[in-house]
């Protein structure tokens, strides 16, 4: 017996400014696209607001459960620049880069993506943890 | 600014007129309402304005978020997990 679950279509043309930085939602049927200008800024301030609401600083877990939610609800969420894609999670994502770096296989990041995007916020913290993005999928691709 | 809600199920209501105390509660109430019945919400945000704590604290700095545009979101149901 397979369990029951509630697949959800999703419609959506929504822009967000995030602190002045323009963020840009659509979405069609179960593909979501999220567009950020500043990558790096829209994913802290996501990370701080999750931070905010219980005092605990969200980690690989929490990618892993949100990735794993959209998965069940048969939606797949892509996270690009405006010139770079960043990662892909949920549904029909199988990465075995994702497992190592994010925790969980739903999800699918682009190293050369995250790479461009944190040159782009210059901050040395960003770029070094890129480059463990570039050095970890280098380690993947040498195993392969 | 202004937001609205309404469903395939019951029509046009207010969503200020829920005893919601925070986004993540309003999340869950749509989620458990959405999982029950072949609903549908639509949302149109009209220059809405949110403020988020980047800390803890009643005198954490604040993020701006400001929406624009339309989100629907619609169930299948008896979908099976494969």
């Amino acid at each position: 017996m397979t369990p029951e679950v509630t697949r959800l279509d999703v419609t959506a043309d929504l822009s967000i400014e995030v602190d002045g930085a323009p963020v840009r939602v659509t979405a069609e049927s179960g593909d979501l696209h999220v567009v950020a200008d500043d990558v790096r800024g829209f994913v802290q301030g996501l990370r701080s607001a999750a931070t905010a609401r219980n005092g605990t600083r969200p980690g690989r877990a929490d990618v892993a459960d949100l990735a794993g939610v959209l998965a069940d609800a048969g939606l797949t969420a892509r996270l690009d620049s405006p010139s770079q894609h960043i990662v892909t999670v949920g549904a029909g994502v199988d990465s075995a880069l994702g497992g190592l770096l994010l925790g969980t296989r739903l999800a699918q990041p682009d190293p050369v993506g995250i790479v461009r995007a944190s040159v782009r916020a210059r901050t040395v913290g960003t770029t070094l943890a890129a480059g463990l993005f570039v050095l970890g999928y280098a380690v993947v691709r040498r195993r392969r | 600014m202004s937001m609205t809600n309404s469903d395939a199920a019951t029509g046009e209501r207010d969503i200020k007129s829920h005893d919601t105390t925070s986004f993540a509660d309003l999340g869950k109430e749509m989620w458990a309402y959405l999982t029950g019945k072949g609903a549908a919400i639509n949302y149109e945000f009209v220059d809405m304005t949110v403020e988020v704590p980047r800390e803890t604290g009643a005198d954490a700095p604040r993020a701006t978020w400001r929406l624009n545009g339309t989100l629907r979101i619609t169930t299948a149901e008896n979908a099976s997990k494969g």
